[in-house]
């Protein structure tokens, strides 16, 4: 058939072609996919992979933290969360990082925030995005490395994906 | 063409004027900005280009609240709450920068008065 023949006369033009424009573009797909890499102000700690990365696989109590967000919101453009941890149940280890998980986004980090020192108390309120109906997972990172989440199953009837806001 | 304003350049910090020394109280930050995510498409089918904040921190007097390290899918017009406690009277300082380098800051201060 006409088909076989083909890869004798264009594998190996084609392959180098392919090869050589490789490393160009790799690089800037990657980039192109992670786009809001925080540059300033630094970070105090040292940089860590995004928090989905370091969230795979493992199996995180709930502890003290809590997910506060609508099971069903009539749209993903605004959806109001307060994420909270009982102080009652951290003991003499303090909050360092909230951060929230959209497995089904497109970005599937929502936001991960470093604590500072002049907080009273590891709550957190906010709004988010959601691209689709899927399990929403806040996640806490105490100071000695322990992570905590909660996860919420969110109904959308909209998607922030394809809203006008 | 419509005029707009900068992105990220009107901002509320909205802070009690007065509180006790040590008293819990919410600090409350707004910023006006699109928080394009860089997969809409404009009325003639084109994708708008991505423009998040990049960085965002508020601290009270050099000691910090929080600093955002990821902000890919907060609201357009971001708003965050934390619940601070402080001792003397000083001010907070918001300071964020978009993809674009639009930078904004806004401060607002708290007196402390004797409880």
């Amino acid at each position: 058939m006409r088909r076989s023949n083909q890869p004798s006369n264009l594998t190996r033009r084609h392959a180098v072609a392919i090869l050589a424009t490789l490393p160009w573009w790799a690089p800037a797909l990657d980039a192109a996919a992670q786009p809001a890499s925080p540059r300033l102000p630094p970070t105090p700690t040292a940089p860590l992979p995004p928090l989905d990365e370091r969230t795979r696989g493992i199996k995180m109590e709930r502890g003290g933290l809590s997910l506060d967000i609508p099971t069903m919101a009539e749209t993903g453009a605004s959806v109001p969360v307060v994420l909270f941890v009982n102080p009652a149940s951290l003991g003499t280890r303090r909050v360092t990082r909230l951060g929230i998980l959209a497995p089904l986004n497109p970005r599937p980090v929502v936001l991960e925030i470093e604590l500072g020192s002049a907080l009273a108390q590891a709550r957190l309120t906010t709004s988010i995005r959601l691209g689709a109906t899927q399990d929403v997972v806040g996640v806490a990172q105490l100071s000695d490395g322990t992570l905590w989440q909660h996860t919420v199953n969110v109904h959308l009837t909209g998607s922030a994906c394809f809203d006008g806001t | 063409m419509s005029i707009e304003p900068i992105p990220g350049r009107n901002a509320r910090l909205i802070v009690p004027p007065l509180v006790h020394a040590g008293e819990e109280f919410q600090v409350r930050l707004l910023i006006q900005h699109p928080m394009e995510t860089g997969f809409r498409r404009d009325v003639n089918g084109e994708l708008i280009e991505i423009n998040l904040l990049e960085s965002l921190s508020l601290d009270f007097e050099g000691q910090p609240v929080f600093t955002a390290l990821s902000m890919n899918a907060l609201t357009a017009n971001p708003y965050l709450a934390f619940v601070v406690a402080i001792k003397q009277s000083g001010s907070f300082n918001a300071r964020w920068r978009d993809q674009r380098g639009n930078v904004g800051s806004i401060s607002a201060s708290v007196r402390v008065v004797a409880s």
